[in-house]
């Protein structure tokens, strides 16, 4: 009789006690959104890979060209736009499998069109700043669906992982100096948090930038100019930077980022040498050295990856001329906007494109002026940077 | 019979996990006394705030779900889940009506961990109910920070937002005009308070002062030209262990070419 009260008594009984296949459907939604993350954000950082050989049908988004390097579209919004409104294939989705069973996930047309681009409603949003809680500038908003779950959504933003680098900190000097025993103007970033864009601001960007401040009609409308730097007025690139909370290019930061360090362990060394280019100590050494000494000098391929100077194709980009700490473009390429605090009437990159490879621009610690306007209508290219506080 | 019937219905779905639950960053508001799994019987009959938990939700608001028990005395224990703004105070909504409330309750512990808090309560009827409640994953910042991004050093490769609700914008939030004190350091080196400076429309900059962090202000960064704020050097390359008080070493700062350095306290300007 014992036994059976015993076993009849009222027990605690346990509600969703072990973390295991969810039975409720949000659950097991939020947990197949979950397991599918790193493949999404695979696209959207990785949108190269995912580049069709053949030809594309979103006109109104990319117009490839194959002087456009895939990194272009790694972090693109219209990318991921002409991914999902099937310019690559005709079902796109994600698969991925979760306990055993196969899910799609695809992304939905869910945003208004965005009328300066086309009349498409968007796989995306652009998303900026308006309150607090976020500890983001900016985004884009995209919204998830699993085929085999429907009804439910999922809304996020993906971050742009893409766009800049960090700056390790340690001493670093600026410009060139006179005298090899000079240490020249020397200055540290310890206890700075500082990230340097890797590519010039394109079009793409400052058009994206026009249509957050309602001047849409004023954007870049031939889409085989997107991936080409903006070439915009002094206040323009100031203010472009500083409206999504970053900076305009400093040109000791410049210097910094292009000079590779003697030896990176050491962060406060007795000496800060100052590398005349950004992959050769010695500049003499090198195909722009040889062409001030030859000036019929024959460009490589690998010379115009190194440094795009007078007589190489255009590229846009490349990643070739990655530098010490992962930016592009230190010598060669576009005259580049820089701030200078130190010596402000230096304020440009010259060694660009736009000069022969023998010219004394190219050397890393030259600069120039900027003079905006006729007659010295240069087309100047920029890029920002960001300070984080912890 | 048939009210009965409903109501216990509405009941059960009271005592789920509320969906958007795996939306959640942050845990905040932890109650001061209480250990982790300790079963929580005083102060009895009394309105308690044992956590909350933080989601942006989405029309990008900073929503807060505040937990609140009633400890059991003469009558049975209650959950009270309120859900206000992230910048508001759970206390100050302890005793005001809330979108979701479960009662019958006859016992409760929690515990808090890194990844999130697994609750526990026990209703009458000897119905045990266990909510893990889990922190949508942060990236975790890695030692070595070469070749990272800005956005993956502030954490998030990707924000999930949770469904509306329904809050109204808060009008305390908005941002600071150009020229406000967004991060107050002292004389002393001290920080005075969490930074605002990401509440500056168009960035901030830094009037360097020889403290590791320098006060910052809203605005865009003009420093070393004439009657500006100097622009920051650094205080390791000069290799010494000296203060870097503007008065006595401004080797930390510096001004354009043909401009010197002035003093306004520890603060360095260009004259």
């Amino acid at each position: 009789m014992g036994t059976i009260l015993l076993m009849l008594r009222s027990r605690p009984e346990i509600v969703s006690k072990k973390e295991r296949i969810p039975f409720v459907p949000e659950k097991l939604f939020s947990q197949v959104i979950e397991a599918g993350m790193p493949s999404i954000l695979r696209l959207w950082e990785e949108g190269d890979r995912y580049f069709p050989k053949g030809a594309l049908s979103c006109d109104d988004e990319i117009i490839h060209h194959k002087n456009v390097g895939g990194s272009y579209y790694q972090c693109n919004p219209h990318f991921w736009q002409c991914f999902w409104q099937g310019g690559f294939s005709k079902y796109p989705s994600i698969e991925i499998e979760f306990f055993g069973k196969k899910y799609h996930i695809s992304a939905k047309a869910s945003f208004d069109p965005i009328l300066a681009y086309s009349a498409q409603p968007r796989f995306y949003q652009l998303y900026k700043k308006n309150n607090f809680s976020l500890n983001l500038d900016y985004g884009y908003v995209v919204e998830l669906q699993v085929k085999e779950l429907p009804g439910k959504s999922q809304v996020l933003i993906l971050t742009d992982t893409c766009r800049d680098t960090y700056l390790p900190q340690r001493s670093y000097g600026y410009s060139k100096v006179a005298d090899k025993r000079d240490n020249g103007f020397i200055w540290d970033n310890f206890d700075r948090n500082i990230f340097i864009d890797k590519f010039y601001v394109t079009n793409r960007q400052v058009n994206e930038w026009k249509i957050l401040t309602g001047r849409s009609d004023s954007i870049e409308k031939d889409r085989t100019r997107w991936p080409h730097p903006a070439l915009i007025n002094l206040k323009d690139q100031r203010d472009y930077c500083a409206y999504y909370g970053k900076r305009l290019l400093e040109a000791k930061l410049f210097d910094a980022g292009t000079m590779t360090p003697a030896d990176l362990k050491e962060t406060l060394p007795m000496r800060v040498y100052r590398p005349e280019t950004p992959w050769q100590r010695d500049l003499s050494k090198t195909f722009l050295g040889i062409a001030r000494i030859n000036p019929d000098y024959q460009l490589t391929p690998l010379d115009c990856q190194l440094a795009e100077v007078q007589g190489c194709n255009e590229k846009y980009f490349s990643t070739d001329s990655a530098t010490w700490m992962g930016i592009h473009f230190g010598l060669g390429f576009y005259p580049e906007s820089l701030e200078n605090f130190i010596e402000p009437k230096k304020n440009l990159k010259m060694s660009s494109r736009l000069f022969h490879p023998g010219s004394e621009w190219h050397e890393l610690g030259v600069l120039s002026s900027w003079k905006e306007g006729p007659p010295y209508n240069l087309p100047v290219a920029f890029r920002c940077y960001e300070e984080v506080i912890e | 019979m048939m009210f009965l019937y409903i109501f216990s219905f509405i009941l059960n779905l009271h005592a789920d996990v509320p969906t958007h639950w795996s939306h959640i960053y942050e845990i905040h508001d932890q109650h001061e006394f209480y250990q982790n799994d300790e079963v929580i019987i005083r102060p009895k009959d009394s309105w308690q705030t044992l956590f909350s938990l933080t989601y942006i939700d989405r029309e990008f608001n900073g929503a807060k779900d505040c937990v609140y028990y009633r400890v059991p005395g003469l009558d049975s224990g209650k959950i009270k889940i309120k859900t206000i703004h992230s910048s508001e105070k759970c206390d100050d909504f302890i005793l005001k009506n809330s979108e979701k409330e479960i009662s019958g309750i006859k016992s409760l512990k929690y515990s808090i961990q890194d990844r999130g808090i697994d609750l526990t309560f026990i209703k009458d009827g000897n119905k045990t109910e266990n909510w893990m409640i889990r922190l949508h994953k942060k990236n975790q910042k890695p030692l070595n920070l070469f070749g990272l991004s800005s956005a993956d050093f502030k954490g998030a490769k990707y924000i999930l937002l949770a469904p509306k609700t329904h809050l109204k914008s808060s009008s305390r939030e908005t941002f600071l005009k150009v020229g406000t004190l967004c991060l107050e350091v002292n004389d002393d080196c001290e920080i005075k308070s969490p930074s605002q400076c990401h509440r500056c429309e168009n960035g901030w900059y830094e009037i360097p002062n020889g403290c590791t962090s320098g006060p910052k202000y809203c605005g865009q960064l003009r420093c070393g030209d004439k009657n500006q704020p100097a622009c920051r050097r650094g205080m390791k390359w000069q290799k010494s262990n000296d203060d870097f008080d503007c008065r006595t070493n401004s080797t930390f700062a510096y001004c354009s070419k043909g401009l010197s350095i002035q003093c306004e306290g520890r603060k360095a300007f260009c004259r």
